[in-house]
Formats: structure tokens, C-alpha cells, sequence
């Protein structure tokens, strides 16, 4: 992905905003700013600091794309976020500990297994047990 | 000097060996439930308060407020370790702090805000205590006007930690904004841009997009800039124990004073509070600095500012709470809600009819700040060895514990928000935008907003009010003059400084 | 004296010290029994308000009489007059372990603001209390009576402060404006910290809000009320005229305060809590704190207060209608 990629996406995400900004009232009865009036502002703002970036920094790749690597950090952390909305944190968790530190360096799968069992273990008892705090336990868990 | 009469009176009712017991459990678990990104002071509170249920009301609220002190100084350990605010309070913290940790010096930086939030914090009692009556006075010279100058003033913090990207790091600031106008608007009542969710309704929750933006976003690009290898380098394991230097405390002291009446000050005004303040004392230093370009590459001052901002703030918000009954924020305000369980009515009347408790909340509030330095000087060492974890552990460790976190705040929304914006973080990083301009317009958004239409719909319409109101005047005017200052030194020629 | 709970949470911590093991802390959790979770209770204001306290005070009774041992966590889901906690809870179709405390505008968003629920969606619990507004001057502001504040107010338009953009207060206020005929300017805030600083300020002069938050401010005559839309003043500003006093009577409309569950909860769990709010209700705690709060007395349970809801909620949006927005 290039930056100017980037900021032509986050232009179009601005123009959405401004549209729907229009559709909020500017003013009320009093003459006094109302709901859309900040918004309206801040995206016509957006607009055109987007703009002038485009236009002053157009094509320039000194920036290239993320390598390997990142990716799929990113694509397990995605994972770990996608595997808790299906089957629950606290799996999802236990998949991702002994699945990412492979990607980040040279670890065992012994390392890897007590690091996965050890931090899940302790996520449930300082969160589940002493906080009473309920982690997401997922789509899956509704249907059973 | 009999100011001091009631206030030692308060320190007999609060050093008692149960009370005392009870301040140290206050200040360890809260602690604990700081350092977890995610659970801030308040739901700490919230979550510990029936640990307090069945005790003498002193006793209850000294935990209270040990758990708070301890809480705010657990979520900073994580904003300078691991870049991760879990409350706005600290995230002035992590401009400076967790630079400072990257280049190894971690131990160092947690000394300087251990001893930051100590001076602050007990400067802020002291002039709770000396200025009560005149804060109190201060307190109520603050309406929609002063409240929209303020939030201006705290805008120019965002100027403050931008370099010479000013225009990339306006845009970030006005993503924030635009951000923060998600959800039900408090002026009219409105939906806005929620696309009919109910999730949506309630904004984009504070907490999961720091966790995302700030923690999420400084992993993946740390993972990013050093490759997919581990190069910890060698001089970040051997210096955890290693301590601020003369001329690092030499410059922070008078950072650390300035802070502190920044604090007081901004904490006395209800609803504003440590955020604002933090925020200020951070750029009130920076734009006193004589090397301006060190403060968001680790410059001490940068840390210990608003850290003693934040904790005076914390005993400014004190004045509120007791001479008026008018909670400044979430974590006063379940104060507020136990004094009135205990049939104690927070007003005018508090200090004269119940003086006893009122002195004694102060006392113990000094207390928790001494417990407090104790732990934390304690435990540096082990903190600052967590630095050193190879990132190949650490950062899935993190991203765990962020995940949770964002989890335990707000579900399995939480976790969305969290992880989009880490990724957004991530992006802004990589191609040069400020992350932290962005949450900072986020989290003032509102209060602009707010305090703007309140305004106008109190003046129908007529700008001249800010005018007419000397605070909101006196606020503005110094707002554009520390406007006018920077472009004025820049201008300098480079030798004069 | 330790309380259990206490030893508990402290042995917790030891395991997590990793001082002890865990010890068979999921023992006690029956499958079916209710409850066997710990409890959401969203409050849809800002700290320290009405709605704050309220769902505080019913906390606390609930957790000194011991009658949710699971433990209950407060959250303030603050904004929108509400609509922002209530919606959150409405997303919590279903689950038994979300509760919320309502005020007035839990019936007036649903036609004013467009948000997608209706009260009839929640599952009803009980009606506790009702709240009647005060109108409040700082002691030293123009208005120092009734009287004057109408002359002032027919004279120009007077910014009046209030919590919230749609709601009993509103409507009452606008009520007001109607029948003494005066323009209102209606300024809303998102708490009653702000509201009090702008009034202490002298930002606006006079504001709308319940005896009960402006308490600790009422009886230090820091800020003052000129009139109580209540039937009887409570005792420690007796000097307050009523509406109905002033002539007023008809506009007054009342705050419900009471209890809801999250959408479509079993009927086991509703007759739970319903049982235990009128167990609440009988406490000598609750008596106490209705007088401090400056609150009436009302009760009503279950789907009869499903109904009165429904009921009221017409008489919120015949009263929008004829506002004309």
C-alpha cells in the first residue's frame, strides 16, 4: 500500500462524511449552531487538508508496501480478534499465543505451549475469577 | 500555622493500624487492575467498592482513594512500557514516557513519574488544604464559555507535540474530531453517522480505540521497523536499574512544580479534569523548552509535567466534590455516590458539619501518595525488566492483554473498535500521521462542541459572550498568546535561544 | 470485621500471586440458578445525577442485604439523554444479566430522537419512584422569585439549563413557557456537573433539574428553588412553592424512576427481580433515601408497569405533538 493510497481511501470515507453531515441540520430555530454544524466543519476541513496532501505528495513511493512479515502478524492478530467473536476469548486467546511468537522469532513448541497455557490461565483468574469480569464467550455459545 | 490544625486532626483519624492496612491492599490491588490495559481507575473502583462495603466510612473511602492513586499509577506504568493509555489522564504520559522506555531506559523514566506524581499529588493537598475557599470561589466561574476557551487551550497541546508536519498532523487531529461526533448528540438529542447501530449510539468507546491506536498500532509498527526478527539491542537489557540523570532531575524539578499549579487549577474546574491538565502542563513545557525537538524523543520533562499535572488534578478535584457536591469526573463521582451511602452530603456545609471526615479524606489522600512512592520505587526494577522480554513474546503478550482489555471494557464491540484501530494507528504511523493529535482531538471533540452551542443558545447567537466573561476573556487571551509565541521564537534567528 | 467478600477477592489475589492455588472458586455457581453471573447495571447519566444515585442507593441495599451475591458492576454510559446506556442495553437482547434504571426520557427518545427501541421492547421490573423537577436561581441572580423570573421571561427570551434535550423537564419547562406565555430558550448539558457550574457561573440564571442532585447546593442556599413542580416540597425546603401553588399545575409532567431488564428476558428472571425491588422497597434504607433525594414514593410492578410506561410514553408524545416538532 503506497500513502497516496491511503489518503485517497480516507478522502473518500471524508466526502461520505460531509454527505451525511449535509443531512443534520446546520442551524436551529434560534439561529444557533445544531447537530450538523461541528461535523460539517470538520469534514469540509478533512476535505481539503486531504486534498492539498494529495496534491503535494502524489506518487511518491518512498514509502512501499508492509513486508511479509507484518502481514501476517497482522492477519493472526486479525485471526485472534475473528476467533473470539466465533468461539470465544479465551480459546481464541490460546490459539493466538501459540501461534504468533513463530512468526515474530525462533521459539519451541514447548516455549510456546506453557507461554499459551500459562498467560491464558492467568487472563481467566485475574479477569473471570478476582474482577468477575465476563469475557466475550462468542457466537458459537449462543447456539449451544 | 492553625490551617494545619484540622489537617493534623485528619492524619489522628486516619493513622490507624486497620486503616493503614487497609490504605496498602487499596494501593496493591488497585495497582494490579491499573496495569491491565482496559480497567481504568474507575471501573477499578467500581469493581473493588464492595471490598468496602462493611467498614467505617473513613476506612472505606481511604481504600477508595488508594485504590484510585494505585489504579491511575498502574495504567501509566502501561502507557510508558507498552505505549497503551487505559485512561485519557495518562496519555500525556506516553508522548515522552514510553520514548524514554524504547531507548532502554525505562527504570528511569518510571522513577522520574513515580517521584513526578508524588510531587504533584502532594502539592496539590497542599494547596487543597491552604486554598480551599479561594479554589472554591474559582470553581464557579465556570460555564459553557470558559469551558469552550479551555478546551481551545487544550487544543494547542495538539500543536505542541506536532513537529514540522503540521498539516498531516492537523488532519489527524480533525480524524479525532470527526470520530467523536459518532453517536447521540447531547445538544439535540440526535443520532449522528451511527448507521441505525445501537452500538454505535454510545460513540466509539474512549478506551478500546486507545488500547487500538496507542498500544495495537506502536506493536505492529515495532514489529514492522525491526522486521520480523528479534534485535533487542543489547543496551536496553543491561540498564533496567538505571536512574535519571542530574541534569534530567535539574530540568524536571521546576516541570514538576509548574505542573502541579497547572493541575490544582484545571482539577478544581468540575468536569474538566486530568486530561485537560495533563495535556496543558505538557504543552506549557514544551513551549518553555530551550530544545523543543527533544520533547516527544524521550525528554524527561515531557514525562514528569504532566504527571504531576494529573495527580494535582486528582486533590484539585477535591474541591468540587466536597465544597460544592459536584463530582468532576467518573472516578469523584463514585465518590460522591459512597459519601452519600454513609449519609454524609457533600456541599457548602461538609467542612463544617463534618470536618472530621472531609480532613481526614485529605490526610489519607497524602497517605496513598507516600504508600504509593514506597510501591512504586519498590517496584521499578521488576517493571522495568517487562521491557526487556524479547518482542518476539512481548508482543503477542500485548496484543493479548490489549484484546482482553478492550474485552472487559466494552465486548465483543470492544475488541472490533480496538483492533481497527490499531490497524488504523498502524497505517497513520507508518505514513507519517500523529496518532496522538488524533486521540487528542477525540477526546476534546466533545467538550468543544458542547460547550460551544451551549454558548450561543445561552447568547442567542452572538459570539460577543466571550467577551463579556472575563475568565472565558483571560483564557483566550492567553490562548493566543501562546499561539502567537511559537511562530515568534520560530522566526528567531537560531543562535538567540 | 472483614467482610467475606473481602477474604475472598484477597485470596484471589494470592492465587494470582501464584502465593496459593485457586481454590474451587466455581464450586458455588449452580448451572441453572439465577443469578450466576455478575451484574451489568448500566446507568445512562452522568455520575453523581438522578439516575446515578438512584441506581447506587439500589445497589448498595441490594448487595448490604446480600441478595446478589454474584456482585453487581455499575457503568455510566453517559450521553443523548440517555439514549446512549438504554441502547446499549436494548443490544443486550436476551441476556438476564443486564439491568438499567429509567428517568422521563426513556420515553421521549424513542419518537424524538429516532433511536430503535420503545419502552415496551425492555423487560419491565418495577416503577420505584417519581421525580418532580425544581426550578433553581443561584441566590445572588436576577430572578429572585417565581414572579420575577416570568417577568424577565416574557420580557426576552431567558436561557433555562437542564439535563438532557427531551425530556420530563423539557416538557414541563415548555409547558411553562406555553401557559405563562414567555419564548424558552432551552440550553442542554450533559450532566449535572456542568449544569451546576454554568448556573454557579452565572452563565445562565436559571435551571431545571431534581431537588435531589442540587441537594448538598439547596440546603447550603448556595442556589435556591422557586418552584417545585411536586405535590409537597420535602421537608428541608418547605419554603419552595409548588407549581400547583403558582397556577402552574397542568404543565407539570413527572419523572418515572424504576428498573428494566435488557429486552425479551425470561419471565423466571423477571419475577426474580421483581420480588427483590419490592423487597428494596420495603427497607428502611429506601425510606431514607426517598427523603433525601426528594423523591415520591410510587410503586408499581411487572407488566402493569409495562403498561403505565406504555401509558405514559403517549402522554410524553401528545404533549411532543403539540409542540409541533
Amino acid at each position: 500500500m503506497t500513502r497516496s493510497r491511503l489518503l485517497v481511501g480516507l478522502g473518500v470515507c471524508c466526502l461520505a462524511y460531509l454527505a451525511a453531515a449535509l443531512r443534520l441540520p446546520l442551524f436551529d430555530d434560534f439561529n444557533v449552531p445544531a447537530a450538523g454544524f461541528v461535523p460539517t466543519l470538520v469534514a469540509l476541513g478533512l476535505v481539503g487538508l486531504i486534498g492539498l496532501e494529495i496534491g503535494s505528495t502524489w506518487g511518491d513511493r518512498s514509502i512501499s508496501s508492509v513486508p511479509a512479515g507484518t502481514h501476517r502478524f497482522v492477519l493472526e492478530g486479525t485471526g485472534l480478534v475473528g476467533t473470539a467473536w466465533l468461539v470465544g476469548t479465551v480459546p481464541a486467546v490460546l490459539l493466538f499465543l501459540f501461534f504468533a511468537p513463530k512468526t515474530l522469532g525462533r521459539h519451541s513448541r514447548i516455549e510456546r505451549g506453557l507461554l499459551a497455557i500459562g498467560l491464558t490461565t492467568f487472563v481467566v483468574i485475574v479477569f473471570e475469577v478476582w474482577l468477575g469480569v465476563r469475557l466475550p464467550t462468542g457466537l458459537w455459545s449462543r447456539l449451544v | 500555622m492553625e490551617v494545619f490544625v484540622p489537617l493534623l486532626d485528619g492524619f489522628t483519624v486516619a493513622l490507624t493500624p486497620l486503616n493503614l492496612a487497609y490504605l496498602s491492599a487499596g494501593v496493591l490491588m488497585g495497582t494490579v487492575v491499573g496495569i491491565l490495559p482496559g480497567l481504568g481507575p474507575t471501573a477499578g473502583i467500581a469493581i473493588l467498592l464492595p471490598a468496602t462495603l462493611n467498614v467505617e466510612p473513613v476506612t472505606a473511602i481511604m481504600m477508595l482513594a488508594a485504590i484510585y492513586y494505585g489504579a491511575m499509577y498502574g495504567a501509566t506504568i502501561t502507557a510508558i512500557l507498552i505505549n497503551t493509555p487505559g485512561v485519557p489522564a495518562v496519555m500525556a504520559s506516553t508522548f515522552d514516557g514510553h520514548p524514554l522506555a524504547r531507548q532502554g531506559r525505562a527504570g528511569a523514566a518510571l522513577v522520574m513519574q513515580a517521584v513526578a506524581s508524588f510531587t504533584g499529588g502532594m502539592t496539590g493537598l497542599l494547596l487543597l488544604a491552604l486554598l480551599a475557599p479561594f479554589a472554591t470561589t474559582l470553581a464557579t466561574r465556570f460555564g459553557p464559555p470558559e469551558f469552550f476557551m479551555l478546551s481551545a487551550a487544550g487544543m494547542l497541546a495538539i500543536g505542541a507535540i506536532l513537529g514540522t508536519e503540521r498539516r498531516s498532523g492537523i488532519l489527524s487531529a480533525l480524524i479525532g474530531f470527526a470520530l467523536a461526533t459518532i453517536g447521540l448528540d447531547v445538544g439535540s438529542g440526535q443520532p449522528r453517522f451511527t448507521f441505525g447501530t445501537a452500538e454505535l449510539l454510545a460513540g466509539v468507546p474512549f478506551i478500546p480505540l486507545a488500547i487500538g491506536v496507542f498500544g495495537v498500532g506502536e506493536i505492529l509498527s515495532a514489529t514492522h521497523e525491526g522486521g520480523t526478527r528479534e534485535t533487542n539491542d543489547r543496551g536496553a537489557r543491561d540498564s533496567g536499574g538505571e536512574l535519571p540523570t542530574k541534569d534530567e532531575w535539574a530540568e524536571s524539578r521546576p516541570a514538576m512544580l509548574r505542573g502541579s499549579a497547572i493541575g490544582f487549577l484545571i482539577g478544581v474546574v468540575p468536569g474538566v479534569g486530568a486530561t485537560l491538565a495533563s495535556l496543558l502542563a505538557y504543552g506549557v513545557e514544551k513551549g518553555r523548552s530551550t530544545s523543543p525537538e527533544r520533547f516527544g524523543a524521550g525528554a524527561m520533562p515531557g514525562l514528569a509535567a504532566p504527571e504531576a499535572a494529573n495527580n494535582a488534578a486528582a486533590s484539585g478535584a477535591m474541591v468540587p466534590l466536597l465544597m460544592l457536591g459536584v463530582p468532576g469526573s467518573a472516578a469523584t463521582a463514585v465518590l460522591l455516590g459512597a459519601l452519600l451511602t454513609w449519609g454524609l452530603v457533600p456541599g457548602p456545609l461538609l467542612m463544617t458539619e463534618n470536618p472530621d471526615f472531609a480532613w481526614g479524606l485529605i490526610a489519607s489522600m497524602a497517605l496513598g501518595n507516600v504508600a504509593l512512592l514506597a510501591v512504586s520505587l519498590g517496584a521499578v526494577r521488576v517493571f522495568a525488566k517487562i521491557a526487556q522480554i524479547p518482542r518476539g513474546v512481548a508482543a503477542p503478550v500485548v496484543i493479548v492483554l490489549c484484546v482482553v482489555g478492550a474485552a472487559a471494557s466494552a465486548g465483543t464491540f470492544g475488541m472490533t473498535v480496538m483492533w481497527a484501530g490499531g490497524l488504523l494507528g498502524f497505517a497513520m504511523k507508518r505514513f507519517g500521521f500523529s496518532t496522538p493529535a488524533m486521540i487528542i482531538g477525540f477526546v476534546l471533540a466533545p467538550l468543544a462542541e458542547d460547550s460551544l452551542r451551549q454558548t450561543l443558545v445561552i447568547s442567542g447567537g452572538s459570539p460577543a459572550i466571550f467577551m463579556e466573561r472575563p475568565v472565558a476573556l483571560l483564557i483566550g487571551l492567553l490562548t493566543l498568546a501562546a499561539i502567537v509565541r511559537g511562530p515568534l521564537r520560530a522566526s528567531l534567528p537560531k543562535g538567540s535561544t | 470485621m472483614i467482610p467475606p467478600t473481602y477474604l475472598r477477592r484477597l485470596l484471589a489475589t494470592f492465587a494470582v500471586a501464584g502465593v496459593v492455588g485457586c481454590s474451587g472458586e466455581t464450586v458455588d455457581r449452580d448451572a441453572g440458578a439465577y443469578p450466576a453471573e455478575r451484574l451489568r447495571w448500566t446507568i445512562p447519566f452522568g455520575p453523581g445525577g438522578g439516575n446515578d444515585r438512584m441506581a447506587r442507593t439500589l445497589i448498595d441495599i441490594i448487595d448490604l442485604y446480600g441478595w446478589y451475591p454474584e456482585g453487581i458492576e455499575p457503568s455510566n454510559r453517559v450521553g443523548g439523554s440517555g439514549a446512549q446506556g438504554w441502547g446499549w442495553v436494548f443490544a443486550r437482547r436476551g441476556d438476564p444479566y443486564q439491568i438499567t434504571t429509567i428517568s422521563g426520557s426513556f420515553l421521549t427518545l424513542p419518537f424524538q430522537a429516532g433511536v430503535p427501541w420503545t419502552p415496551s421492547d425492555f423487560t419491565p421490573v418495577a416503577l420505584m419512584a417519581s421525580d418532580d423537577a425544581i426550578l433553581v436561581v443561584g441566590s445572588d441572580s436576577a430572578p429572585a422569585t417565581f414572579e420575577a423570573f416570568l417577568r424577565s421571561a416574557r420580557d426576552g427570551p431567558v436561557a433555562v439549563g437542564g439535563v438532557g434535550a427531551l425530556n420530563s423537564d423539557v416538557l414541563t419547562l415548555r409547558g411553562l413557557a406555553r401557559e405563562a406565555g414567555f419564548t424558552l430558550r432551552y440550553v442542554s448539558f450533559n450532566g449535572f456537573g456542568a449544569l451546576s457550574s454554568a448556573l454557579l457561573s452565572g452563565a445562565v440564571d436559571v435551571v431545571v433539574t431534581s431537588p435531589g442532585e442540587a441537594i448538598g447546593l439547596l440546603r447550603a442556599g448556595t442556589l435556591r428553588g422557586i418552584a417545585y413542580a411536586g405535590a409537597v416540597p420535602p421537608a428541608w425546603m418547605s419554603d419552595v412553592p409548588t407549581f400547583e401553588e403558582l397556577g402552574y399545575g397542568g404543565v407539570v409532567v413527572s419523572m418515572p424512576r424504576g428498573v428494566v431488564l435488557a429486552p425479551e428476558v425470561e419471565p423466571a428472571v423477571q419475577e426474580w427481580w421483581i420480588d427483590t425491588m419490592r423487597r428494596v422497597a420495603a427497607t428502611p434504607e429506601w425510606a431514607t433515601y426517598l427523603e433525601s433525594a426528594g423523591l415520591r414514593r410510587e410503586e408499581v410492578y411487572g407488566e402493569e408497569f409495562g403498561r403505565a410506561l406504555a401509558r405514559l410514553g403517549r402522554v410524553f408524545q401528545s404533549a411532543n405533538e403539540a409542540e409541533g416538532r
